[in-house]
């Protein structure tokens, strides 16, 4: 049996190294290119050529192997084909760039279009951007962060009053903050792009963390309860309930982990660009630190703490 | 529990579960003209599976490049290139460009306000500034299969756009240039301005109803919008100052002939508010055509009264383009087709695990996922890929507390207790474990609902029903363990439990 109780200083050193690790990275990439996270396509500045036609002169196919012929190499990050659904019957192919995309090749590129496409009687243009794109989740994260926070706070809360054990208590809150500071960490540290998926994600490291502790700590409060274990066994009991509830834990990680992936696999299939599978990379993330959480950095700590819950179990 | 009975309940339960089914995915043309669209088609999308509604706003004496094309050879002459876009000579750029980027800012606080579960604003070429909203289609709207729903929704999105970017200042207009003292001696005069003739109601022309001097935004601390039932209110909270000109000018409104106030924001008319008599409130309250009136016009007015009206008149938005789902074209189908593999797996992983047993976890996983359906439909929460993801982490979670309680029945019955003895013991045992997860996700996702915004709040919405049904089939499991098992001889082998110890019972 892996004897979790007696490394917590381990484990302790581990998530601080990884967080304060991922902060250092996110900080110098705040400093460098100005963003602590590597902000997804919502949030990111990019270039563009909007190309507009009339449904009348030209179709969409035609349009669209023009210009994907004339930008070669240059390979949009996104393709939108849009319809006036109100107003005239123009419609407009949006092909994004990201913003270090080669400029003189794509203007290059958007006249060749032009004289391609654009007659002086049609009304058909390729037009090129630069755009700048303003960030619009910090209300989202705000009251996020908020409402999560308040959920910690009442978890522990709860948790205080149900099991009236200190070190079940602050054990919980360790888990809770070292999963969300693991998963912010991994987030700055790998550079995977982050939208408000991120945020939202946040909440299944949240959740799952709150329901394995409960698993854990009710494991634990049976077997002191049960008075079979002392002070000198203390870490046997904050083992044996670790190797006891692991496997239902990690069925709860995994099915999850196993449900993210099918859904990834299809979302790619329908985007036809692995790009996408950040979003889901964000989601494993979240749940990959809840693994670590209930099945070594918990427990580990914990070993820490438990002696004062039997010690006063004893009393 | 005798034979009969638990072929009626069981056979009750597959019929209600088979019938919700039907209703819910299957979707078909009734007759030439008609179609039944599903509940899984009809629920709302975000940007990911439907598309987004997007426009671009154009300030005066910029235009587009195919505007350009249509000017004459002179008429092209008055502009020069920027970027993507043309410019009128007269135009300083860099002052223009500092205040299109203030504008744009201004705007983007207002559409954080809107709680929408995603939206873009990005300025192009430092002069027009692009603002994109979901679509908020269903897939039936989206596949066109509901023109109805589909134009519906489209209003919505280009309302909002609309709504959100109105630029101008705040004035309190009427078509009332003068009313009559009330003992008919004097004349009170509203304030011809510079907008009198172009900013018009059904033609006619607009006077002030403040004076030139005046700062109406002084008049108000702040507007907001609520809805009960189905009635949408706007409501003005008035500063002292506001509560003394407001008495006033509802007073001058009430003795004119029309008896109303316009509202407007620059030159956009947002509410028509009737008076006929004289306020004398701290408070202001007038019902909007509808919720999505309300709450536009309450963020746009809020915005304008705080030093966000936006410093540049642009041009009316007549194109509001409609994107294909920014996820691929298919993307909700195949999510839908996602989902559907992961409930078949849970049952399938159900049934090799726990034999029979597995099939009513199967049946209980096929009512949890049905009541997630049926409730992301009647709530309208619009599903994006994160709602979609706690979505099924909820039915993960409703496995795992049967499979918690599973386990814990299998090493009961390695004590030697019976099934009934075992079943018994396991759920008293596991049973404040499993309400303290559900107690802790449920009031975490009411704090969700209520404290965060846009999608976040939505997945708030999504764990309160995963909560409530996990919790409420987690205890339906052990009804319908006993409903099929009443019948079984061999109550272990119905589980795939063994009996490790046997002694006398």
């Amino acid at each position: 049996m892996t004897k979790l109780s007696s490394k917590t200083h381990i484990f302790l050193i581990i998530s601080v190294l990884i967080i304060a690790i991922g902060m250092a990275l996110g900080t110098v990439f705040h400093f460098t290119s100005g963003e602590f996270f590597n902000y997804g396509d919502e949030f990111n500045d990019y270039s563009s050529v909007t190309v507009s036609y009339l449904m009348a002169e030209q179709s969409e196919e035609d349009i669209d192997k023009i210009c994907k012929a004339e930008f070669g190499d240059l390979k949009p990050i996104e393709i939108s084909y849009a319809k006036d659904v109100q107003g005239t019957s123009t419609n407009e192919i949006i092909y994004k760039f990201s913003a270090g995309a080669d400029s003189t090749k794509i203007e290059n590129a958007v006249k060749s279009i032009n004289s391609k496409i654009s007659s002086d009687d049609g009304l058909s243009v390729a037009a090129y951007h630069k755009a700048k794109t303003l960030v619009g989740g910090s209300k989202v994260l705000i009251f996020t962060s908020i409402a999560i926070g308040s959920a910690v706070a009442f978890e522990i809360l709860y948790l205080a009053i149900r099991y009236r054990k200190l070190g079940m208590v602050l054990a919980a809150l360790a888990a809770q903050v070292n999963n969300f500071g693991l998963y912010a960490a991994l987030l700055a540290a790998t550079r995977i792009p982050v939208g408000i998926e991120g945020v939202a994600f946040s909440i299944i490291a949240v959740v799952l963390t709150a329901i394995t502790s409960c698993v854990y700590f009710d494991k634990v409060k049976f077997g002191i309860k049960n008075g079979s274990y002392n002070i000198s066994t203390v870490g046997e009991l904050v083992d044996q309930s670790a190797q006891s509830t692991y496997k239902l834990n990690a069925a709860l990680c995994a099915a999850t982990a196993v449900a993210i992936i099918i859904v990834a696999v299809f979302a790619t299939i329908a985007y036809a660009n692995a790009l996408i599978l950040a979003v889901y990379a964000v989601a494993l993330i979240a749940v990959l630190v809840c693994w670590y959480g209930f099945s070594m950095f918990t427990p580990a700590l914990y070993g820490g703490f438990a002696k004062l819950d039997v010690k006063k179990a004893r009393a | 529990m005798g034979k009969v009975k638990s072929a009626i309940i069981t056979s009750l339960l597959v019929i209600a579960i088979l019938a919700a089914a039907f209703f819910g995915v299957a979707s078909f043309n009734v007759s030439n003209t008609q179609r039944l669209n599903s509940i899984a088609s009809s629920i709302h999308l975000g940007g990911d599976f439907s598309g987004y509604a997007y426009a671009t706003l154009y300030p005066e004496g910029v235009i587009s490049a195919q505007d350009y094309k249509f000017l004459n050879d002179d008429e092209a002459e008055e502009y020069k290139s920027a970027g993507g876009v043309y410019v009128e000579n007269s135009k300083e750029l860099d002052e223009l460009k500092t205040k299109v980027a203030s504008d744009a800012e201004k705007i983007n606080k207002r559409f954080a306000q809107r709680g929408l579960s995603s939206y873009i604003v990005s300025v192009e070429d430092e002069l027009t500034i692009k603002v994109s909203v979901p679509t908020n289609y269903s897939y039936s709207a989206y596949k066109a299969n509901n023109t109805d729903s589909r134009s519906t929704d489209f209003s919505a999105a280009s309302n909002i756009i609309s709504g959100l970017t109105a630029d101008g200042k705040l004035m309190l207009r009427t078509t009332d240039a003068s009313v009559s003292d009330s003992d008919g001696s004097s004349t009170l005069n509203a304030v011809k301005d510079e907008y009198t003739n172009t900013i018009t109601v059904d033609g006619a022309a607009t006077y002030s109803l403040t004076k030139y001097s005046e700062d109406v935004n002084a008049f108000f601390k702040s507007v907001s919008s609520f809805s009960i039932g189905t009635n949408h209110i706007i409501s003005f909270d008035l500063t002292e100052t506001g509560r003394e000109r407001m008495n006033s000018i509802s007073n001058y409104v009430a003795n004119s002939s029309s008896q109303y106030m316009y509202v407007f924001l620059g030159d956009t008319q947002i509410l028509p508010v009737s008076f006929t008599t004289a306020v004398d409130s701290n408070v202001m309250q007038f019902t909007a055509s509808d919720k999505e009136a309300a709450v536009n016009s309450a963020i746009a007015l809020n915005s304008a009264i705080h030093g966000g009206a936006l410093e540049l008149t642009y041009e009316t938005i007549d194109n509001v383009y409609s994107s294909v789902a920014a996820a691929g074209d298919n993307a909700a189908m195949l999510a839908a087709i996602a989902v559907l593999i992961v409930i078949v797996a849970l049952i399938v992983a159900a049934i090799l695990k726990y034999k029979k047993l597995g099939i009513v976890v199967g049946l209980n996983v096929l009512v949890f996922a049905l009541t997630m359906l049926y409730a992301l439909y009647l709530l309208e929460v619009q599903v994006t890929f994160a709602v979609l993801i706690t979505a099924l982490l909820g039915l993960v979670i409703f496995a795992f507390t049967n499979v918690y309680v599973f386990e814990e029945v299998r090493s009961q019955c390695k004590t030697g207790k019976t099934l009934q003895a075992a079943v018994k013991a396991a759920y008293k045992r596991t049973a404040w474990a499993i309400a303290d997860g559900h107690i802790v996700l449920f009031v975490l996702a009411l704090l969700l609902t209520f404290v965060a915004a846009g999608e976040v709040a939505a997945i708030g919405q999504v764990l309160i029903i995963a909560s409530i049904a996990s919790y409420v089939l987690y205890w339906f499991t052990r009804f319908m363990w006993y409903v099929l098992s009443s019948q079984t001889k061999d109550k272990f082998k119905f589980g795939g439990f063994k009996r490790e110890v046997y002694g006398d019972d």
